[in-house]
C-alpha cells in the first residue's frame, strides 16, 4: 500500500529527470525589428559565467568549471552566428595587449553590468528600445568596424552526484548592444532545466532555436 | 514512536547547526588541512586566475613598488602551510579589502581612494593579514558545512514525514552557502573573526611604529555614506561599522572621533589609482563617489589639468542629483528604497526625473556651471589636452546649445589621438548638424 502511495509521484519525479526542459525569451528592440541596424560583423565579449557545483555538504566549488562553460557559451554563440552569415570580428580579449586595452574590456563589461540590472528586471524595454549604455561604447577599439557587440552572462548550478539523480541547471542571456549607439538592441534569454549530461550538445543546440527568430543576414535553416 | 525519530533528528539537527567553535582557543593546535580545505585552496587559485584573467587586477609598478615596501614589515616572518602572500589592487569601486585564505589580498581601488594616508592602508592590510594567519576562511566554511550537514539531516527528516517537500528543501539548503563560503572572506567574517583581527591590526601598527588611530579613522571615514546601497555595508553578523568604530576607538584608547590623518604625500603617490576609481564609479553610476575622489585629487594637485578634467566631467555626471545623499537618504531603508528606485530606472530616465523636481533643477543648474568652470580650467592648463572639449560638447548638448557643442565637439576632432574616440564625436557632430536651423534636408 505505502508504495503504491509514492508510485505517482516517483513517475513525476522519473519523467522530470528524464526530461530535460529548455526555454527561450527573446526580446527584440525596434532598431532590429525594422531593420535600422542590421547584424553583419560582430564582437563577441568573453563570457561571464558563474557556476556552482553543490554537494550534500553545501558548494564544493565550480570557479573553473564556469570559466570552462563560459568558453563553450562564446564557441557555441559565435557557430551559430557564423552559420547564419554574421562575421566574427577578432575576439578584443586575444587582441589585447597592453593594460589599458584590457582594462577597456573590463570597463565595457562593468558597464553593461550596470545597465545589466535593468534589462535582468525589466527586459521588456528592450522592445520598446528604451535600454542602452550610451555612445561611449563607440570608444571601444576592437568594436569600430563592428554592428553590435555581444555580451554573454549566465550563472547556473549543478547538484551531485551526476549521474541518476544529479541535475544542471543553466540561465543564459545573449545581449547584442550597438557598437556605434550603446542600444541594446536584442536579447535572448534561455535555460537549460534539470540536465543531467550532453550540456555542451544542449548549447549548441539551445541556441540554434533561441536565435531562430533574430534578423540576421541568413533566414534560420528548416528544419 | 514517529514522534521520537523526528525528535531525535531534529536534536541532531540543531546540534549541527550550532558554530563550531564561538571563541577561537588560546593556545591553537596546529592547523590540519582535511580535504574540504584544500578544495577551498583550489577554487582561491580559480579565483586570483579569474580576476586577472578579467583585467579586474590593476596594475601600476610605481604604486605596487611603495606597496611592496609599506608591507615588507607586515607579512609573518615564518612560513604558513599553502600560504603565498601576494597584494594585488582590484578595479573595483567599492571601499572594501579582502584577503582569500592562499594569502591574496585584494584592496579595492575605491578603498584606497578613501583612505588618507599609509597609515590607514597599512592598518587594513594587518587586518586582513590576520584573516590568513588565523585561517578564518578555512574555520567558517567548515561551520558552514556542518550546518549543511544539519540541514541536510533535517531535509532527510522531514523527506520521510512529509515526501517530497523535503527533497526540495535538501537541495535548497546545500545550494545556500556560496563560493564554499569564500564569499565571507569577500564580504567580511563574524564579529568574534573581526574583533581579532582588528587587536592583531592595532598590535601590527604599533609595533610598526604606525599610528593605530588611523584604523579607528578609516573605519569612521567608510561609515559614511556615499551612494544609496542595496544591502548593509557589511554582513549583518559582524559589528556595524559604528559600532567596530566605537570598539576600535577603546582598543587605541581615545575618546573622541579622530579627526583627518597626516596625507603625508599619499594623494599624489596613488593619483592613477583614484583616477581609475573616478572612471569606475562614473560607470557604475556612482556620480556622488566620483566627485568626492575627483575633489580630493585636484585639492592635492591644483594645477593638474587632468584632475580638474575628471571633477568637471563628475560634475557634469552628476547631473540633477546633490554632491551628498540628504538627511532623508541617509536612513539605511531610504538608502534602500532610493537605490532600488534607481536600478529600476535606467540612467536617461532618472537623470529626467530628478530634473523635473525644484530641487534637481537647482542642482542641475549648479553641478552644470561647476562643470563648464572646470572644463574651461583645465583646458586653460593644458590647451592640447582633448578631453575638455568633449566634455563641453556633451554639457552644451544637454542644455541644447548645438551650436556651441560642434563647435566643442570640433575641437576635440582636432586635439583627439584616439580615431575611435574620434569617430564617436564626429557622429555626434553629425547629428548636431543635421538638426540645426537651416540644415539642409
Amino acid at each position: 500500500m505505502r508504495s503504491a502511495r509514492w508510485l505517482p509521484a516517483m513517475a513525476l519525479a522519473g519523467a522530470i529527470f528524464a526530461l530535460p526542459v529548455h526555454a527561450e525569451w527573446p526580446y527584440f528592440g525596434p532598431s532590429l525589428k525594422t531593420g535600422r541596424v542590421a547584424l553583419h560583423k560582430v564582437v563577441i565579449l568573453p563570457a561571464q559565467f558563474a557556476y556552482k557545483v553543490i554537494g550534500l555538504k553545501g558548494v564544493k566549488g565550480g570557479t573553473e568549471e564556469g570559466e570552462q562553460i563560459g568558453v563553450n557559451l562564446a564557441s557555441a554563440v559565435a557557430a551559430e552566428l557564423a552559420r547564419r552569415g554574421v562575421e566574427i570580428l577578432p575576439s578584443p580579449r586575444d587582441a589585447a595587449k597592453t593594460d589599458s586595452e584590457k582594462y577597456a574590456i573590463a570597463d565595457l563589461e562593468t558597464r553593461y553590468d550596470t545597465v545589466g540590472l535593468l534589462i535582468r528586471k525589466k527586459p521588456g524595454l528592450i522592445r520598446e528600445g528604451r535600454l542602452t549604455l550610451d555612445d561611449r561604447v563607440a570608444g571601444f577599439a576592437p568594436g569600430t568596424g563592428a554592428d553590435a557587440l555581444v555580451f554573454l552572462r549566465g550563472h547556473g548550478e549543478a547538484r551531485q552526484p551526476i549521474g541518476a539523480f544529479g541535475t544542471a541547471d543553466l540561465h543564459i542571456d545573449v545581449a547584442f548592444v550597438g557598437a556605434k549607439t550603446g542600444e541594446v538592441l536584442g536579447l535572448v534569454r534561455f535555460g537549460i532545466y534539470l540536465s543531467h549530461k550532453e550540456i555542451e550538445n544542449r548549447l549548441a543546440s539551445g541556441f540554434r532555436e533561441a536565435l531562430h527568430d533574430l534578423p540576421l543576414p541568413l533566414p534560420p535553416p528548416k528544419h | 514512536m514517529r514522534l521520537l525519530r523526528a525528535a531525535a533528528i531534529i536534536a541532531l539537527a540543531t546540534a549541527a547547526f550550532l558554530p563550531a567553535q564561538k571563541k577561537p582557543p588560546q593556545n591553537k593546535p596546529p592547523f590540519v588541512f582535511n580535504k574540504s580545505d584544500l578544495k577551498v585552496l583550489e577554487e582561491c587559485a580559480a579565483l586570483d586566475r579569474r580576476f586577472e584573467t578579467r583585467a579586474l587586477v590593476f596594475h601600476d609598478a610605481a604604486i605596487e613598488e611603495h606597496f611592496a615596501e609599506l608591507t615588507s614589515r607586515l607579512w609573518p616572518a615564518q612560513p604558513l602551510e599553502h600560504v603565498a602572500w601576494n597584494l594585488h589592487i582590484l578595479r573595483n569601486p567599492t571601499a572594501s579589502a579582502f584577503a582569500l585564505p592562499n594569502g591574496s589580498i585584494y584592496l579595492d581601488t575605491g578603498l584606497l581612494a578613501r583612505a588618507e594616508n599609509d597609515d590607514q592602508v597599512f592598518g587594513t592590510l594587518a587586518h586582513e593579514i590576520a584573516h590568513v594567519t588565523e585561517r578564518h576562511a578555512y574555520l567558517y566554511a567548515r561551520s558552514l558545512r556542518k550546518s549543511v550537514v544539519g540541514t541536510t539531516v533535517f531535509a532527510a527528516g522531514s523527506y520521510y514525514f512529509t515526501g517530497i517537500y523535503g527533497f526540495f528543501l535538501l537541495n535548497w539548503a546545500a545550494g545556500r552557502p556560496d563560493e564554499v563560503g569564500l564569499m565571507d572572506a569577500v564580504l567580511g567574517y563574524r564579529r568574534d573573526y573581526e574583533e581579532q583581527a582588528d587587536q592583531s591590526a592595532v598590535e601590527q601598527m604599533k609595533k610598526a611604529g604606525r599610528d593605530p588611530v588611523q584604523l579607528a579613522r578609516f573605519s569612521l571615514i567608510l561609515d559614511e555614506k556615499i551612494e544609496p546601497q542595496p544591502i548593509p555595508f557589511l554582513r549583518h553578523d559582524q559589528p556595524v561599522l559604528r559600532d567596530r568604530v566605537n570598539y576600535l576607538k577603546r582598543l587605541v584608547g581615545v575618546q573622541q572621533d579622530p579627526g583627518p590623518g597626516e596625507d603625508g604625500g599619499y594623494v599624489a603617490r596613488v593619483k592613477s589609482v583614484i583616477l581609475q576609481d573616478i572612471q569606475l564609479d562614473l560607470n557604475t553610476r556612482q556620480f556622488r563617489s566620483a566627485v568626492a575622489g575627483a575633489q580630493r585629487l585636484q585639492s592635492a594637485s591644483p594645477n593638474d589639468a587632468l584632475a580638474i578634467y575628471w571633477l568637471g566631467e563628475s560634475y557634469r555626471s552628476l547631473g540633477p542629483r546633490d554632491v551628498r545623499l540628504t538627511g532623508r537618504e541617509l536612513k539605511p531603508d531610504a538608502q534602500r528604497t532610493e537605490y532600488r528606485e534607481e536600478a529600476g530606472r535606467s540612467e536617461q530616465e532618472e537623470a529626467a526625473r530628478l530634473a523635473a523636481t525644484p530641487e534637481g533643477k537647482a542642482a542641475l543648474v549648479t553641478n552644470q556651471r561647476m562643470a563648464e568652470d572646470l572644463f574651461r580650467q583645465a583646458s586653460g592648463v593644458d590647451p592640447s589636452l582633448a578631453e575638455p572639449y568633449f566634455g563641453l560638447g556633451a554639457l552644451y548638448e544637454q542644455q541644447g546649445k548645438r551650436e556651441a557643442a560642434v563647435e566643442a565637439y570640433r575641437k576635440y576632432i582636432e586635439l583627439c589621438p584616439q580615431p575611435a574616440d574620434r569617430e564617436r564625436a564626429k557622429r555626434r557632430v553629425d547629428e548636431l548638424t543635421r538638426s540645426l536651423p537651416g540644415a539642409a534636408r
